[in-house]
């Protein structure tokens, strides 16, 4: 124990030999801490003698050895802080953990091992007794000995000169760490919040929307309320930013979670994201803690997307036939996808329930790729004036794996079939063909009616005895709705063509001139068998009569119904004045605006500090 | 004492709507709109001297939080906490700084656009000057972290091409609880003499 009686004191330090005595000549650390009583705040100081603990390692050591939040409390004190202070200058103390591998590892750098310790006093005034006791069990595990010496106010200031000795030309100075209190008045307990969000944010990802979702669970741990604040995320990886959530209120004792969320753009999948989240970030609430508002850091990796198809559909247009009473729809189908899709269906729906097509087959469909397709369907009559809502759906069945399966729906494509009021219809109603009296012939006789409810305009009816290959065209009047016409036509027998049939065929508006409310009555065939007279044969074959009316004219194939469709989709239909189209009316003066802005820029200045001496 | 100004706008009105109908002299008033020639007749009646203020509060957003992290970084009191050999990095220190004065000065601007092209410009200057009394920065690892028991009056004053537009004296202002630097401000090497 040391004793305040002069040099022979010094054995009693147990001096290494050699030339460690400048660790001996370390100094002080000062420990001061505000120790929180009821009616006082007492302070804890040590007063910093120059040289001693000199070594920054040997302080680090002090702290890395011991919590002294911890030892102050296991003396019985609720210390509010703990401060070095050196000179003018308070360091506080944070609480920490202790790491005693770490203070050995610093001591040693400095030459202080358990088998070659620091030796030092370790004072304290009496009612930090227990404090003294504490750290100096703390701090012999890492080679730093106190010796406990008990003070008094009375005695302080004799025993700290008497740790000064000059000897020389040198000063020997003994380390000690000195345990003292200060009273000073306390202050009313002030009752305030203390925000803390517990843990690092939840993460929540959606690869098919790439939807990302934070959240974190706030508390306030103090005894009064907090205002409005925000509580903010942030990715550190700086990647990301989230909106903040705004928290209006949170009473003591309360807690709750809170999220928010963002839709990840596709280039940032895969990364790494480094998240915290920030309680009070703009720091409005006054809190009895204010270095616990931030979480610890989550560190997430959005998932590397797989690759996946993606078929989408558009139903590009529709168009209708009169004469055919036929409407088309023309459909795509693509994928836009990084992946091939397999086999699936297109299919195009009606919505209004008046048509419906049959389902489409894909094979493959590549990546990248587009197909078109065209459906025709024959439409009733009584669907025409009615509005088509059409719309398509790619991989219907869901038989591919897409990365959005949120876009298989075309958009919808409303179509009106139009309705054919007020049209002719030529029909053939009547058709005979018959041999003349005579045999040398045969005669047909037929009717054209105007079925429709408008008149006709004139036109044309052709007749065509196939096997004879004699064709005639007639010129057919305007008939009024409802009108008759009558035509009739010889066609003279070569005497070749007995034993077989005559087949005559009449076509009515054969190059489709006039606009029909039916297009597919306005053709007809006979046929008249002709046996092989023998007698006729004689004659003919004595007389040589044989006189043909050659006439070339390929019957045109209409090809109503029949044939292959035309390799690219001719719409044909008349517009009747939907209501859907809008005529815009133009005139008068256009009105010229132009648009007034103010635009504002802020600068972040230029700052300069005049200081008149530090505190 | 009251609470202090987020942005600098809060030294001259405590909202939007305050500041554009503070009443300008009228001197000041006629430089800004003969800086605004190049919109003709038509475009000066749509113009309103209460929109062009409440566009130059906008101008006035940088934090008060920056002025200080700016202010405060440089000062040689702070270098020595570089040092990880002095002040190791898990060694907390309040540093604390008495009376001082930071005197900030900006250049904000309101761009007058017509169908958004830029047709006129007006540049104003403020300077805000901060009279501390004290000041404790929370220092460790080499960075300032939070600002506690500040305590200051500022002046405020801002001019359009010399002439005042408002000018503000406030009363003292301490920041609620500390002013908190999340990021940690780094406090700056002496920069390097050239050549």
């Amino acid at each position: 124990m040391y004793t305040a009686q002069g040099p022979a004191s010094q054995a009693a330090w147990r001096c290494p030999p050699g030339g460690v005595l400048w660790r001996q000549v370390a100094g002080i650390i000062a420990i001061c801490a505000l120790l929180a009583a009821p009616v006082t705040a007492q302070t804890v100081v040590v007063e910093m003698a120059q040289g001693p603990f000199d070594d920054v390692r040997v302080k680090r050591a002090l702290i890395l050895a011991a919590d002294w939040h911890r030892l102050a409390a296991q003396g019985g004190l609720r210390p509010d802080g703990i401060v070095y202070r050196d000179g003018s200058r308070d360091t506080a103390l944070e609480p920490t953990r202790p790491d005693l591998e770490k203070a050995r590892r610093v001591l040693a750098e400095a030459g202080i091992t358990s088998r070659q310790p620091l030796e030092f006093f370790l004072l304290f005034e009496a009612r930090l007794e227990n404090t003294a006791d504490a750290a100096a069990e703390a701090l012999h595990k890492v080679g730093l000995n106190g010796e406990l010496q008990l003070i008094t106010p009375q005695t302080r200031e004799r025993v700290l000169a008497a740790t000064r000795h000059v000897t020389g030309r040198q000063t020997i100075e003994v380390p000690y760490l000195l345990l003292r209190q200060e009273g000073r008045p306390a202050q009313p307990a002030e009752r305030m919040a203390d925000l803390v969000v517990g843990s690092p944010p939840d993460v929540d990802f959606d690869p098919q929307s790439r939807s990302l979702t934070v959240s974190v669970r706030v508390a306030n741990r103090g005894s009064a309320p907090a205002g409005p604040h925000l509580l903010a995320f942030a990715d550190r990886s700086g990647a990301l930013r989230f909106p903040p959530v705004r928290i209006e209120t949170l009473g003591p004792g309360e807690s709750g979670s809170f999220r928010t969320g963002v839709r990840v753009p596709e280039e940032f999948l895969g990364r790494e994201l480094l998240l915290v989240a920030m309680i009070d970030a703009q720091n409005r609430v006054r809190e009895s803690d204010e270095g616990n508002n931030n979480s610890e850091m989550r560190a997430y990796t959005l998932p590397v997307p797989q690759r996946f198809a993606d078929l989408i559909a558009s139903v590009l247009e529709a168009g209708f036939d009169p004469g055919r009473q036929e409407l088309t729809v023309v459909l795509s189908a693509g994928n836009r996808g990084e992946q091939a899709a397999g086999d699936h269906l297109l299919t195009v729906s009606d919505h209004s329930g008046t048509v419906s097509f049959p389902p489409i087959p894909l094979s493959s469909l590549a990546a990248g790729r587009t197909q078109v397709f065209e459906r025709r369907i024959i439409v009733p009559e009584e669907a025409l004036g009615r509005t088509l809502v059409l719309q398509a759906e790619i991989d219907a069945d869901g038989q591919v794996t897409e990365s959005n399966e949120g876009n298989n729906l075309s958009d919808i494509l409303r179509y009106r079939l139009p309705v054919l009021e007020g049209l002719p219809d030529l029909a053939i109603t009547a058709m005979k063909v018959r041999r003349d009296e005579d045999g040398g012939g045969a005669r047909v006789i037929l009717s054209v009616a105007n079925q429709g409810s408008a008149n006709s305009a004139p036109t044309e009816l052709e007749l065509e005895a196939v096997a004879e290959g004699a064709w005639r065209r007639f010129p057919v009047p305007a008939l009024s709705a409802g009108e008759l016409w009558h035509a009739g036509w010889s066609v003279p027998l070569d005497a070749a063509i007995f034993g077989r049939d005559l087949r005559v065929t009449a076509v009515v508006d054969p190059d489709n001139r006039v606009a029909e409310s039916l297009e597919t009555n306005n053709s007809r065939e006979q046929i008249l068998a002709l046996p092989t007279p023998l007698r006729t044969w004689v004659i003919v074959a004595a007389l040589a009569v044989a006189v043909l009316i050659v006439g070339a004219l390929a019957l045109r194939s209409q090809s109503r119904g029949t044939g292959p469709g035309p390799s690219a989709l001719r719409i044909g239909y008349r517009a009747t004045g939907d209501p859907g189209v809008q005529t815009v009316a133009h005139g008068g003066e256009p009105a010229v605006t132009f648009k007034l802005a103010l635009r504002p820029t802020a600068d972040p200045g230029t700052q300069s500090v005049w200081l008149s001496g530090n505190g | 004492m009251a609470d202090a100004p987020v942005t600098l706008a809060g030294f001259f009105a405590p909202d939007v709507e305050t500041f554009s109908r503070t009443p300008l002299p009228s001197e000041t008033a006629d430089a800004v709109k003969e800086d605004l020639g190049a919109l003709d007749q038509p475009a000066m009646e749509a113009f309103a001297m209460t929109d062009l203020l409440c566009s130059l509060y906008h101008a006035l957003e940088p934090p008060l939080q920056d002025v200080l992290r700016s202010a405060w970084a440089p000062l040689a009191e702070l270098r020595e906490y570089r040092d990880a050999e002095k002040h190791p990095p898990e060694e907390t220190s309040n540093v604390r700084l008495g009376r001082h004065r930071i005197i900030s000065k900006h250049h904000p601007k309101v761009a007058i656009l017509l169908n958004e092209q830029e047709v006129a410009s007006l540049t104003f200057d403020v300077q805000i000057t901060l009279y501390f009394t004290a000041a404790t920065l929370v220092v460790r690892a080499g960075r300032i972290w939070r600002a506690r028991r500040c305590q200051f009056q500022a002046e405020a004053e801002l001019t359009y091409r010399g002439l005042s537009l408002m000018k503000k004296k406030t009363e003292a202002f301490t920041p609620r609880g500390a002013v908190e630097f999340p990021d940690g401000i780094l406090i700056p090497p002496l920069p390097r003499p050239a050549g």
